[in-house]
């Protein structure tokens, strides 16, 4: 296959026009490049913007784990913002991978990292762009075949029919059996290909499995097995990287991801990663430092991240800090955090860290009462956050931000004023250490999310939520410039929800949001409220049958034959335990174990 | 403390013309602790390495003149900086000269004295006359593959002059096309 020569094809007034063309470029440093022939080559696409998807572990670990098998050639593809999408598209230039500027329609497998649900229109973007019929049964052998990964993949049936496979769970366990079957296979019909991947755990084949709409007790073969998620036992032996890809452009996450641990062992109710990354697992101190070495080393970076899901649930995490502070002291390269649990212990941490004092601290408290946080089973007392709020500006800090969620189930009007009292309380102890103690409040709506305690629960109305938040912003006026309050769209978050709860039906509603122009619908200036619910309308489907109900436990629900490990009766029973607003202690491995089923 | 002072000339090819000037410092960043030199580093509550570059090119524009001076806290012979650099780079940012210079010397902003763009036309048959601004001179015309060159001196009060304004001026004094190509040549220094 040839590669499209851009500069020819594009002039560069025409190059200019595009806002940030520096992305599409690639030849970055450290960019994998292997001549051909291989026995499979692989597009990596991520369906956001390149700022985005270079900025996620996932594809950085896939990206590299798929280019060390010396037959595989894996190459990135990103979504070209708007303007430069319909610049290719007059060019008559087809999406192209930044790598070796091919087609993304003349490798052999296209795998779609799927992160978040408003992406969807976005993968139909990109098949377009890369002239790729959207639907399984378009394609024949001719075209790649379509893989998609990632935690949406937990309910994939919304997008179910574009595409082929799914891989459910943890790429470094498990891809490379379907890059063996995949090379293996060459050649040999479509059907026969799947049916031949549909045998790996943690494969789901939609063209073989009947669809399941929620609420409905589901036809046709009742013998087919759940689909069941790959996930590594032991961190320090599963893949990691020790080179990354730097970009020139400045992007989201723009440093040394290193993961320190995966799962979380909190058990939040509404939290959807909590569930399905668990169990909890650790990368060991030595490991961590080894990779932190190489990394730094072959990149350059000037910051190291230790990412997991609650970094200062990690066993040795002083230690950690003290002994990859002392290395990368001389490298002049510094630490960061990104997600501190609400306690002292944390905030200690954090003053170690140069990176972390410089830049604001974030918390998410969640609810505003003691008895909405044990609903949701975020067992924190006001106490506990006052005094954790107290250390964050008696340390220095000025403005910190908080994260809480509106619309959680079983709230009521005295939660909402819970987050005022908070907020005043807090600001009374910042006072006390730094005149101008300031405080960032953002305010989410819940969204009842597969795999979770809560996936049986009614999303609370769009026009409720507003009005919630406006309450709450004319209650936090009182402080004046103190707090700064802001809420998401209102009307993202309950397409999100469609999107979450979904079935197949919905698929023909995201073609048609599509083909109406709905692009980028993470992004604010694209998305349309309106295209949703027209689209909606001509598929005869309602908002209000996927989201504004309560569930039953009896109802069959579209990923019901998805197992991330976690039983169907341990979230039930989480559920029942919310309701009386019971805590679940977090689980430690042999401890105290509440029998969610992973282990 | 002992400092020794490097200038480096750096090719900015297509397609990374596309990148910004911003972009060339992190890069130039993170390709030094890549390195792992003896770089020297500013002083303060953010110590920067100590790092200085030319005037910027702007985004669109070619260079085979980007200059950037180091300062590392060892001798090192400039070859194998440039050696060592270019074993990271792309071939279109190669390092393509590196001398040692005085620490003491002027900076590479007082040394200018003019600076050579070239600019490609298509569409045009030839290159007409006109007024230019003071300080920037046609130097040479030439005709090559169907399109035409012509080469600019940009001297006197006009050295740190953006070729990409002046690409304007011509479009909007005299209708020229803008250029395919633009590319900073030389640089001269007093």
């Amino acid at each position: 296959m040839e590669e499209i020569n851009l500069s020819g094809l594009i002039s560069n007034k025409e190059i200019l026009s595009v806002e940030k063309p520096g992305r599409y470029i690639g030849e970055e440093i450290n960019v994998v490049k292997k001549p051909d022939p291989v026995k499979l080559s692989v597009a990596l696409a991520f369906p956001d913007t390149y700022e985005i998807g270079m900025s996620h572990v996932g594809m950085k670990i896939l990206y590299h784990l798929l280019n060390s098998v010396p037959e595989v050639r894996a190459e990135r593809v990103f979504v070209p913002w708007p303007d430069m999408g319909a610049l290719i598209s007059r060019k008559g230039i087809p999406l192209y991978s930044l790598e070796g500027k091919l087609p993304v329609a003349s490798f052999d497998l296209l795998g779609i990292s799927l992160q978040h649900e408003l992406n969807y229109t976005n993968v139909l973007y990109l098949l377009d762009l890369a002239g790729i019929p959207f639907y399984s049964v378009e394609r024949d052998e001719r075209f790649p075949l379509v893989v998609g990964g990632g935690p949406c993949v937990f309910n994939p049936e919304p997008v179910a029919p574009f595409f082929d496979f799914f891989f459910l769970g943890e790429a470094e366990e498990g891809f490379l059996e379907i890059v063996e079957v995949l090379v293996a296979s060459r050649g040999e019909k479509k059907q026969d290909r799947l049916a031949q991947l549909a045998k790996i755990e943690g494969v789901y084949v939609p063209s073989l499995y009947p669809p399941r709409l929620l609420g409905q007790e589901p036809q046709g073969d009742s013998s087919l097995k759940p689909v069941k998620k790959r996930w590594i036992k032991d961190l320090d032996r599963a893949f990691y990287p020790t080179t990354l890809v730097v970009p020139y452009v400045s992007i989201v996450h723009d440093r040394i991801p290193i993961e320190i641990s995966r799962g979380c062992t909190r058990g939040c109710r509404f939290c959807q990663a909590g569930m399905i990354y668990r169990p909890h697992r650790e990368r060991s101190p030595e490991r961590i430092r080894e990779l932190a070495e190489s990394l730094v080393r072959s990149t350059g970076y000037e910051e190291v991240s230790l990412v997991s899901l609650s970094s200062t649930d990690y066993s040795e995490i002083e230690t950690l800090i003290r002994d990859l502070s002392l290395m990368l002291e001389p490298f002049r390269v510094n630490i960061s955090l990104p997600s501190l649990r609400v306690d002292t212990f944390s905030v200690e941490i954090a003053r170690s860290l140069q990176r972390v004092r410089k830049s604001g601290l974030t918390f998410a408290p969640e609810a505003g009462t003691e008895r909405l946080r044990r609903v949701i089973n975020k067992n924190l007392t006001d106490q506990e956050i006052l005094s954790t709020m107290e250390r964050v500006f008696a340390a220095g800090w000025q403005d910190v931000k908080l994260y809480f969620m509106i619309g959680l189930p079983g709230e009521r009007e005295e939660d909402l004023i819970g987050i005022v009292r908070l907020i005043a309380d807090i600001l009374a102890v910042g006072k006390q250490h730094q005149r101008k103690a300031s405080l960032h409040l953002s305010a989410a709506a819940f969204i009842p999310k597969p795999h979770t305690p809560f996936q049986w629960v009614a999303q609370e109305q769009k026009e409720n939520l507003e009005e919630k938040a406006r309450f709450l912003s004319s209650q936090l006026r009182r402080f004046g410039k103190r707090v700064r309050f802001n809420w998401p769209s209102f009307e993202m978050s309950s397409i999100e929800a469609l999107l979450a709860r979904g079935d197949r039906k919905l698929a023909p509603v995201i073609e048609r949001v599509y083909r109406k122009g709905g692009i980028m619908q993470n992004w604010t200036e694209f998305f349309s409220f309106e295209q949703w619910c027209s689209a909606l309308e001509e598929e005869y489907l309602s908002l209000e049958g996927y989201i504004y109900r309560e569930l039953p436990f009896s109802a069959p629900l579209p990923w019901d034959f998805v197992s991330c490990g976690v039983s169907k009766e341990f979230l039930w029973n989480e559920y029942q335990k919310a309701r009386k607003e019971e805590p679940t202690p977090f689980c430690q491995e042999g401890r105290n174990c509440f029998g969610c089923g992973v282990c | 403390m002992v400092q020794f002072r490097y200038r480096l000339r750096q090719w900015k090819l297509c397609p990374f013309h596309l990148i910004s000037q911003l972009d060339m410092n992190r890069l130039w960043d993170r390709i030094l602790r890549k390195s792992g030199l003896p770089i020297l580093y500013s002083q303060g509550f953010n110590p920067r390495p100590l790092l200085s570059f030319g005037p910027a090119t702007p985004l669109g524009v070619e260079s085979k003149a980007e200059y950037l001076e180091m300062f590392l806290g060892e001798a090192i012979p400039a070859t194998s900086l440039q050696e060592m650099f270019n074993r990271y780079l792309p071939s279109a940012l190669r390092v393509v000269e590196a001398v040692s210079v005085l620490p003491e010397a002027p900076s590479l902003v007082r040394e200018m004295k003019g600076v050579r763009y070239a600019f490609s036309f298509s569409g045009i048959s030839s290159w007409n006359g006109v007024l230019l601004p003071a300080g920037i001179e046609v130097q040479e015309i030439r005709r090559h593959d169907g399109s035409l060159w012509v080469f600019f001196l940009f001297g006197a009060e006009k050295v740190s002059f953006s070729p990409l304004k002046f690409s304007r001026f011509l479009q909007e004094n005299f209708g020229y096309p803008f250029p395919d190509k633009m590319i900073k040549e030389e640089v001269f220094f007093k």
